[in-house]
């Protein structure tokens, strides 16, 4: 692909999927410069995979795999066991939203934070909407395995609500 | 004092599945100058940790190569030293070329999460491994350097020998502890058969 064709290309898949890619960096940074960190680090994955992409999955698909690959295996050496979450406020727009469903959003969010990043790749598609067969595809588990994982994940977020309370 | 507020997540997650979708990223997010950022990625002057552990292994590699050079003058006084040395310098350049062309040939958008995760583990596995065989062969080689240049040459050369394997040392222990930590870390990241 010529470099001109392949920038445009690029651009527009990134404005076409920027809430995408944000919510996948959102939900694997630990604060705001391992945000940016990610983002940089995701885009440049993409542009590198965008000449291998043939279209054999749909492009949010392959979005996804990419934008979750690079932030699993983004390791920063320096803070790499922090245990930190962003705030929602600051990743997403919230306000429409009443106010106990708010703090419902924000308190599942930082339950999530906690979870290992395959479990969190899990719920994130999940929570997009992704068919299990999709979640299946990206993350390279079976079917099944997604369906009594994701199952088991949900129960654990409420479990550990309620242990909370 | 800082007073936390619980929140009970009594309702039914799914529901908060139509709530999660409506949310979007608020202008005030800390996004970074994201046009500047995506002509950056375009034009090629960003490149990803996996590109820069690839340099750093592909340079490694090199200066292994290089390093046989510096064995040359010895050659004449102490030719087992310099084969010694030689073949411990390019055994050592031989996997660090192979774990950058490894990590060169890993694509992230084509894998799938489970086999990126793993590729990161076995990334670490391998490059403790080097670093186990080039401390295995690296001692035998240092104290029998130690032994030529002490009986063979200046007592400087000797003294500069043993500060640099001190420091050399030091340097080594502080890599490892933090690859420990890492790969341990990995480990509890990689529960992906429970």
């Amino acid at each position: 692909m010529a470099l001109p064709q392949k920038e445009a290309r690029f651009v527009a898949i990134v404005n076409d999927n920027r809430q995408l890619i944000c919510k996948v960096c959102y939900m694997y940074a630990t604060d705001n410069d391992h945000f940016k960190d990610l983002y940089q680090e995701v885009l440049a994955s993409l542009w590198q995979g965008l000449d291998s992409f043939r279209g054999d999955s749909k492009m949010s698909t392959w979005i996804y795999r990419t934008a979750i690959n690079t932030c699993v295996t983004f390791f920063r050496r320096h803070k790499s066991h922090s245990q930190e979450t962003m705030s929602l406020d600051v990743a997403a727009d919230i306000v429409g939203e009443d106010s106990s469903r708010q703090d419902m959003l924000k308190e599942m969010y930082r339950l999530i934070s906690g979870l290992n990043k395959m479990d969190k790749a899990l719920i994130l598609m999940w929570l997009d909407e992704r068919s299990y067969d999709e979640i299946a595809e990206v993350t390279g588990l079976t079917r099944n395995n997604v369906a009594t994982r994701l199952r088991r994940i949900k129960q654990r977020l409420v479990d550990e609500n309620q242990k909370e309370n | 004092m800082k007073t936390k507020k619980r929140i009970e997540l009594s309702m039914n997650i799914d529901e908060l599945k139509q709530n999660w979708n409506s949310i979007g990223i608020p202008p005030e997010a800390p996004m970074p100058e994201v046009r500047e950022l995506e002509n950056k990625v375009a034009s090629c002057r960003i490149s990803t940790l996996r590109d820069r552990i690839y340099r750093l292994h592909l340079r490694l590699g090199i200066v292994g190569c290089l390093a046989i050079l510096t064995l040359i003058p010895f050659a004449k006084d102490n030719p087992w030293m310099v084969v010694y040395g030689s073949l411990f310098f390019i055994l050592m350049s031989v996997l660090h070329f192979s774990l950058a062309f490894w990590v060169h040939k890993l694509d992230y958008s084509r894998m799938t999460v489970k086999e990126a995760l793993e590729s990161v583990y076995k990334l670490e596995m391998r490059r403790n491994q080097n670093r186990i065989i080039g401390i295995t062969l690296a001692v035998p080689l240092i104290c029998y350097m130690f032994y030529t240049f002490a009986y063979g040459y200046d007592i400087a050369f000797l003294g500069g020998c043993v500060a640099g394997a001190v420091i050399g040392a030091c340097i080594a222990l502080t890599i490892n502890r933090r690859a420990v930590m890492m790969l341990r870390e990995m480990k509890r990241e990689l529960t992906i058969d429970n």
